[in-house]
This record gives structure tokens, sequence and C-alpha cells, in this order.
């Protein structure tokens, strides 16, 4: 009854959200420096 | 220097574009390290099993869900108070982090709350006020992005970041204040800490590295904020 899986999920879906953020952020940045350019 | 110096945008965007390397750099290093002695040095815990280890993002992750908040409503105040711009563009830059971190809480806890309560969720006062905090937040993304008035935007904003600071004392102390099936605080300001130092190590290295990744992810969001502004004047 170690419940590794519980753990991988959360973990994984913490790393996915926290890695997709930033460069949802750095695209948003490109896109705003591309209009003021 | 005044502390009003980094209310100009230009000067946030200069300070901003000099920390964000660092701050990448403490948030990658100190989660390593989090991670290092929370999988290879902390031990297997005699009731758990592995499944206490979701602690080490779970509860740095709710933290910074309620700080991020207070931080929010903070600036919110100050926008308010001095008509100040780079206040208001830095509490919209926080309520899209602080609504990830809410995310993280709720679906950590449900992944932990399985294994060890049986279920992924019940209606108990922590887990439902921290579900309102995650409506508050989208809330706040909602309105300011659905007024085109951008000055407009940021008082509305404002207003409902300040009302709904009130909810995060409630998540705080509801462990207190009602039976709840979420258990009491592991840490707090008025009590040794309830766990042991290894396990205690590891989860304020991750709640350091949060930190780190939060001020690293909303300086950037300001960064394109101040962009966009100065874009559309």
């Amino acid at each position: 009854m170690n419940h590794e899986g519980y753990v991988w999920a959360a973990y994984a879906v913490t790393a996915l959200l926290m890695a997709i953020e930033p460069w949802l952020v750095w695209r948003r940045r490109r896109r705003a420096q591309a209009v003021s350019e | 220097m005044t502390w009003t110096r980094f209310a100009s945008p230009p000067r946030f965007d200069a300070l901003a574009a000099a920390l964000l390397p660092w701050l990448w750099g403490a948030a990658a290093l100190l989660a390593a390290a989090g991670l290092y002695i929370g999988f290879l040095v902390a031990p297997t815990d005699a009731q758990q099993g592995e499944a206490y280890r979701i602690v080490f993002i779970h509860v740095p992750a709710a933290w910074m869900s309620m700080l991020v908040y207070l931080a929010m409503a903070g600036w919110s105040a100050v926008s308010w108070a001095f008509n100040a711009r780079m206040a208001a563009m830095l509490a919209r830059a926080l309520a899209p982090t602080g609504a990830l971190f809410t995310v993280i809480a709720l679906w950590t806890g449900a992944a932990w709350g399985k294994p060890t309560w049986g279920t992924w969720w019940v209606w108990d006062a922590r887990l439902t006020s921290e579900l309102l905090l995650l409506f508050l937040y989208l809330g706040h993304i909602a309105l300011t992005e659905a007024i085109d008035d951008v000055r407009r935007a940021d008082r509305a904003g404002a207003l409902l970041a300040i009302v709904g600071a009130l909810n995060v004392p409630v998540i705080y102390f509801s462990v207190r204040w009602w039976n709840t099936l979420h258990q009491g605080a592991s840490v707090s300001f008025d009590a040794a800490p309830k766990m042991a130092a290894t396990m205690l190590a590891a989860m304020l290295l991750m709640t350091l590295a949060f930190w780190a990744y939060a001020f690293a992810v909303v300086f950037l969001r300001a960064r394109a904020i101040v962009l966009e502004r100065e874009a559309a004047a």
C-alpha cells in the first residue's frame, strides 16, 4: 500500500502546469514586444 | 532612493529584467534540493507509506495560493489609494499565478486524499474555502479582462481583490474553527513543527522554490503587461 501512482500523478501535473505557465507568459511578452516595435 | 522609485514602469522593467535569471536559477536549485531531500533522504511515513510525499508540493502550493492573494489584495489597495499604475499591473500579474497555485493545491490535495481518506473530495471547510479562493482568482481574471477601459478594469479588479481577501483567514483558520476532515496545521507560528526534521527541510526548500518561481513568473507577466499598455497608449 505505497500509493506511488498518486504521488506520481500529483507531481506530474504540478510539473506540467509549472512548465506551461512561464512558456505562456513568455509567449505573451514576445507578442507584446512584436506589437510595440 | 525612495520606495516609489520602482513605481515607474520603465524602472520596474529594468529591475525585473536584471532579477529574472537569478530568480529562475534559484527556483531550479531550491526545487532540486527540496526534491532530493524529499525523495532520497526523508524516510517513508510509518502510517501513510509514500503517499505523504505529496506534502512537499501540496503545503507550499497552498501557502502560496493564500500569500499570492494577499499580495494581490495589497497591491490592489495601493493602486486604489494612490492611483498607482504599476501597483495595478502587479495585482493583475499576480492573479493567474495565484490561480495556478490554487489548482495545484486542490489537485495534489485530491491525489493525497484518495489514498489516505478514501475520497478525492469532501465539502469540508478547508477544501471548500480553498475552492472559493480559486473562484475569486478566476472571477478577478474574468472581470478585469471583460472591461475594455484599463483604468476601470483595474479599479473593479482591485475592489474584488480587496473584498475577497476576507476569505484568506477563513481558509487558514478553517481547521481550527470547524471540525474538518482536513488535518490541522503541520507548521504554525505558535507551536513546534509536527514532522521529522528532514521532511520539514524538504517542505521549506520547496516553499522557497515556489516563492522564487512566483516572483519570476509574475515579474515576467508584469513586463508583458507594461509592454501591452505602452503599445495601447
